[in-house]
């Protein structure tokens, strides 16, 4: 009668190892599983947000050369354009020079990064892949600079850049 | 004093028990251990992508590669001109605490080639440590003509 009480008791103690074990092997996966995982979100954004206000500066400083072999920086450009279109004038020296400012910022931003340019609340808007302002995808950084275009010839002309992760 | 043998038993047949907790506790610890050693890891990692961004903006601001010290504008003929020698007194590997690359392409911005590709490493790339590495914008005054560069700055730990 005893012996058979000693090999009950064996047993339950065995039970009780096993469920230890099951428990440990669950928290082991957990610290393991949680270990592996690198939340870099909020450094990819910092180093994300730090280059698209980089490649603004740098594409709005940049001279395009004109037709007449002068050079304007892109943000001029960009700022006589929106001026004329305040207007009500267009002209095709405007398509070729934003698509000469298109060129210049593909050739620029890193790959695997797209960008695109707005001016004037969106009147002049460039960009290889998205049509309009709407269409920019949701994970993008966005710069804006402002540029007073001189007496007489209305409020500042502001102007935006995104920059978004392909 | 006791003649059975419960005594006896029960001790060899707790000794499995014992081992199933014994290998748990183990399979446990190695996994406290690892996870310990993982987090070490990365807070290092972290700080080093971040120490990335300010040596890349120290660079940015260098004045041995600018003509008016303004940052973000590097001199083209400055670039062309300057040695490696210059730029790493100015950035004292052995002070900073770490090792760099910094490379400098200038481009052709309406066809997108390289017309200059400037490059200074202080030392020679360690195979076994972690790098981080940051790529940025800037401008090239090439007489009195703003173009544009990209610049790389990789970097990693040196001892002390």
């Amino acid at each position: 009668m005893r012996h058979r009480i000693s090999g009950s008791a064996a047993q339950v103690a065995m039970v009780d190892a096993i469920l230890f074990m099951t428990i440990m092997l669950v928290a082991s996966a957990v610290i393991l599983g949680s270990s592996g995982y690198r939340d870099n979100s909020s450094e990819d954004f910092a180093a994300i947000q730090q280059y698209s206000t980089d490649f603004m500066e740098t594409l709005m400083a940049v001279d395009l050369n004109q037709a007449n072999c002068s050079f304007r920086s892109v943000s001029q450009v960009l700022c006589d354009e929106c001026l004329a279109l305040r207007q009500g004038v267009t002209t095709e020296e405007y398509e070729t020079m934003n698509a000469l400012i298109l060129a210049t910022g593909r050739n620029l931003i890193r790959p695997g990064m797209d960008f695109a340019v707005s001016c004037g609340m969106g009147s002049v808007f460039i960009s290889g892949n998205a049509p309009d302002l709407d269409s920019l995808p949701g994970n993008r950084c966005a710069n804006m600079m402002t540029v007073y275009p001189g007496e007489g010839l209305g409020g500042d002309v502001a102007i935006t850049v995104f920059v978004w992760v392909v | 004093m006791r003649a059975d043998n419960i005594g006896i038993a029960g001790a060899f047949e707790e000794l499995p028990t014992l081992m199933v907790v014994l290998v748990a506790v183990s399979l446990f610890s190695v996994s406290v251990a690892h996870a310990v050693l993982s987090f070490d890891s990365t807070e290092d990692y972290s700080g080093l992508r971040e120490d990335c961004l300010t040596f890349s903006g120290m660079v940015r601001a260098s004045e041995t590669l600018s003509d008016d010290g303004k940052p973000g504008v590097f001199s083209h003929n400055k670039l062309q001109n300057l040695t490696g020698e210059d730029f790493l007194r100015e950035f004292n590997a052995t002070s900073l605490g770490i090792g760099y690359r910094v490379s400098v392409q200038c481009l052709d911005t309406g066809t997108g080639n390289i017309i200059l590709d400037w490059t200074v490493q202080s030392a020679d790339i360690p195979k076994s440590l972690d790098l981080a590495t940051f790529s940025s914008c800037i401008g090239v005054d090439n007489n009195g003509i703003r173009e544009a560069a990209r610049l790389t700055v990789t970097i990693w730990r040196v001892d002390a």
